[in-house]
């Protein structure tokens, strides 16, 4: 098999993904809108395609691309499938209203983890105070170190470009802190103790809420990451003068 | 969730206005494709994706800011390709561009002198 078959055929694949899919979300639509629907996806496929061909894009890429306009789309399509069926257009989130709640939900998860961190940092200066124990866990060692860089973290969201570094990093504190913060109050709360043996899921549930968080903090930092393109705004305003 | 004011275009639908106003002085109008080129062109961004342009035209083409027609058979068959939907710019939606240029230049300008007041 030639890299070039190959290649012939990952375009292949990606347009009859795209075409299924179009085929799954017109189902059920009046007829002759499905088909409108089908019949310009099908042109934009080979337009596409013939476009890409011409200007000596390799095949992967377009392969790529198709799919991945195909994904990015899939929001819109069940949008417009539910205004097909509804006769009711959805109000949209707009970017901004997207970005700002994205930024909101990271600012709390970074606040959160830095209150995780300066939490346990007290507990253990009041710990090794009254002499309850004489070291310092290493759990608790961690949970201080991820709750400083989720300070740095947190500051690094207020600058747009900055952002998505403040989001990574967030992502990678998320993960630990949680788990590490139930494992240093087994030695520094006594009542911490009694909840961490009886509620056996404690810390699976710690893991599992830090990979939720960091779930959302890498799509932030996927979002963030884009350069901003105010051109249409600029074009509209030069069009007008 | 809040519901658009009347008559107030969003993003998308201003940046399918403006490149399609720049492809229908040449070609007359305009397919999906070349519009989602055309966009990608002007902000040097990725290819949009088919679901958030053509459910933008479809909304367009309901509001009468755009109106379609699938060109003929014929045509398509002579270059064997499948046929293209035809787009224009109406009357009504290049006044409405206008108006949103025009406001976004009296937004610029309101930053600009009020920038200057304060300083």
């Amino acid at each position: 098999m030639t890299g070039a078959s190959t290649e012939n055929r990952a375009v292949e694949r990606a347009v009859r993904a795209t075409l299924h899919w179009s085929l799954r979300y017109t189902t059920g639509l009046d007829p002759v809108v499905a088909a409108d629907r089908q019949h310009e996806i099908l042109s934009d496929l080979h337009e596409q395609a013939a476009w890409a061909s011409e200007a000596g894009i390799s095949e992967r890429a377009v392969a790529r691309s198709i799919r991945a306009r195909m994904l990015r789309g899939i929001p819109a399509d069940l949008s417009w499938r539910r205004t097909q069926l509804t006769g009711e257009e959805r109000a949209m989130w707009s970017a901004p209203r997207v970005d700002g709640l994205l930024l909101a939900a990271v600012m709390l998860i970074g606040i959160a983890q830095v209150a995780v961190g300066a939490f346990i940092a007290a507990r253990q200066t009041r710990a090794l105070l009254i002499g309850d124990i004489t070291f310092i866990p290493s759990s608790a060692e961690i949970t201080i170190a991820l709750g400083s860089i989720a300070l740095v973290a947190t500051a690094l969201l207020w600058h747009r470009s900055t952002r998505h570094w403040g989001a990574a990093l967030l992502a990678v504190t998320g993960v630990l802190i949680f788990a590490q913060s139930v494992e240093s109050l087994y030695y520094l709360s006594a009542t911490a103790l009694l909840v961490i043996n009886g509620v056996t899921w404690l810390e699976p549930a710690a893991y599992a809420i830090g990979f939720g968080v960091a779930i959302v903090c890498l799509a932030a930092a996927a979002q963030w990451a884009k350069p901003v393109h105010l051109t249409s705004a600029a074009t509209a305003r030069k069009e007008a003068r | 969730m809040p519901r658009r004011r009347p008559g107030v275009l969003l993003p998308i639908e201003l940046a399918i206005l403006d490149a399609g106003l720049t492809i229908q002085p040449k070609e007359g109008s305009f397919f999906g494709f070349a519009l989602a080129r055309t966009l990608a062109e002007k902000d040097g961004s990725a290819l949009i994706s088919h679901g958030t342009l053509y459910r933008a035209l479809n909304r367009m083409d309901a509001a009468g800011l755009l109106e379609s027609e699938w060109e003929a058979p014929e045509l398509a068959e002579a270059e064997g390709r499948p046929r293209r939907r035809l787009y224009r710019v109406t009357g009504v939606g290049e006044a409405a561009f206008r108006a949103a240029a025009q406001s976004a230049v009296r937004a610029d300008q309101l930053r600009t002198a009020t920038g200057e007041a304060l300083a």
